[in-house]
């Protein structure tokens, strides 16, 4: 298991490694990507997968080069940086990551840094309960691949919901105002499927929805998978 | 009326965020919680929120034990009390209580303070952040343990991450009682976190902005 490190602090993750930055808007987001990504740039064994939801990895690459200031299409053109996106089947979606960061190990690159943004409720992406599913499920597809993925959920646009079940349950740490922490709730991957997804309380037929707006800022409901 | 047998082991004292989805999750766990001190007497029970909620927390435990608990209300030994949305008068009615309970002679006080985000009668949310955080050196000095439910179906994301979170020593969810590395103690919270609300300075320069947007008038000439 290898350390990784960022730009600007001391922080380190570990590699296979799976975190979620909770961060409060696009600023934020900016700082702690440059943070985190950029020493890839400076060393040609390390490499970068960027996802999200659909347009995300072109705007998180868009950030990066503001960051370090100048131009990274040459570096996409030849593969060191590859830009994937979510779908709305997250076996799909799963494979999107899984692919692109296995072929970039195969490679040689060695960490691979990735990051994507967490949706919720979209259109065109994962229902909730599927994107949860997703995210528990990548760590376990990762191991013994020396790949430190950043998952980045902000405080200022998703619920509250959101940030319990999914980044501090299905992360073993978090990122927040900089500093990294292990995350006490994490829950397992297996665990988590038979004691919290299955179990997830807006699923249960009873439980309250919309009791008072749980949202900064609504969007239209994503389409639950039926494969799942 | 048996309490589960794998209830929670709190600290004394103790200041606990407790994380649930919907009014259910939270009724059962604070039920647990205050019938533990309900079935000890020399344990005194505190019910804290907006106005009504306090009541109607009683209400509840006094429907599922199935009786009148007014004797104990009258006693003293139940107190109920109201959030304010002046934030001082708030963390005098959480004081004060508690003060009068310790002086009863209480080995323990169950505090639930049922949190509200945004709401009239409640403090505005940078003020009950900083009463959250104050809440820390507060209970230091009482034999209390203060159970803080976060409703994750009504409250934003920020309410977590900068309430829930950063202002507890200790997290409860799904059952589970947990420390919590993320806590911030009060004087750094206030410090590096407090004074730099990212809500508020994206509203300070949305106010700026909306000031030089405005035709004809010079710096400093608003209303």
């Amino acid at each position: 298991m290898g350390q990784v490190g960022f730009a600007r602090s001391d922080q380190l993750v570990t590699a296979p490694g799976h975190f979620a930055l909770i961060h409060h808007g696009e600023e934020e987001l900016r700082e702690t990507l440059f943070d985190f990504l950029s020493p890839a740039l400076d060393d040609p064994m390390q490499a970068i997968y960027l996802c999200g939801p659909p347009g995300w990895a072109a705007r998180l690459l868009g950030h990066l080069e503001t960051g370090v200031g100048r131009d990274l299409s040459s570096l996409a053109t030849e593969r060191r940086i590859i830009l994937g996106q979510g779908d709305r089947d997250v076996d799909q979606q799963l494979q999107n990551l899984l692919d692109p960061v296995r072929e970039l190990c195969e490679r040689g690159f060695s960490p691979v840094r990735v990051a994507g943004p967490a949706a919720w409720d979209v259109p065109g992406y994962a229902a909730p309960e599927d994107f949860l599913w997703y995210e528990s499920r990548v760590l376990p597809g990762i191991q013994g691949l020396p790949v430190a993925i950043m998952c980045t959920y902000d405080a200022a646009r998703l619920p509250a919901s959101a940030l319990l079940y999914g980044a501090l349950e299905t992360h073993t740490h978090t990122m927040i105002n900089g500093v990294v922490s292990e995350s006490p709730s994490f829950l397992p991957s297996d665990r988590y499927l038979k004691t919290r997804l299955i179990h997830l309380r807006w699923l249960e037929p009873d439980s309250r929805r919309d009791v008072t707006s749980a949202w900064e800022d609504r969007p239209a409901r994503g389409r639950r998978s039926q494969t799942r | 009326m048996r309490r589960s047998p794998d209830a929670p082991a709190y600290p004394i004292p103790s200041h606990v965020a407790f994380l649930h989805y919907g009014e259910s999750e939270m009724r059962d766990a604070v039920f647990e919680f205050l019938l533990a001190g309900l079935e000890r007497p020399n344990e005194a029970l505190f019910c804290f929120g907006e106005p009504g909620v306090g009541e109607r927390l009683l209400r509840y435990l006094e429907s599922r034990v199935g009786r009148d608990l007014s004797p104990e209300y009258r006693a003293g030994r139940i107190v109920l009390g109201t959030a304010d949305p002046d934030v001082d008068r708030q963390l005098e009615n959480v004081i004060a209580p508690l003060e009068a309970l310790s002086t009863s002679g209480f080995a323990l006080v169950r505090f639930v303070g049922v949190v509200a985000w945004n709401v009239l009668d409640f403090p505005p949310p940078e003020d009950f952040l900083w009463f959250e955080s104050k809440l820390n050196e507060v209970i230091s000095g009482f034999p209390v343990i203060g159970l803080c439910p976060y409703d994750l179906a009504r409250m934003p994301a920020r309410a977590i991450v900068y309430g829930a979170l950063e202002t507890h020593p200790f997290v409860l969810s799904d059952g589970a009682l947990r420390q919590n590395p993320q806590f911030i103690r009060p004087d750094r919270y206030l410090r590096e976190r407090l004074l730099a609300l990212p809500w508020l300075q994206d509203e300070g320069r949305a106010r700026v902005q909306a000031r030089d947007l405005r035709p004809g008038l010079p710096d400093g000439s608003g209303p």
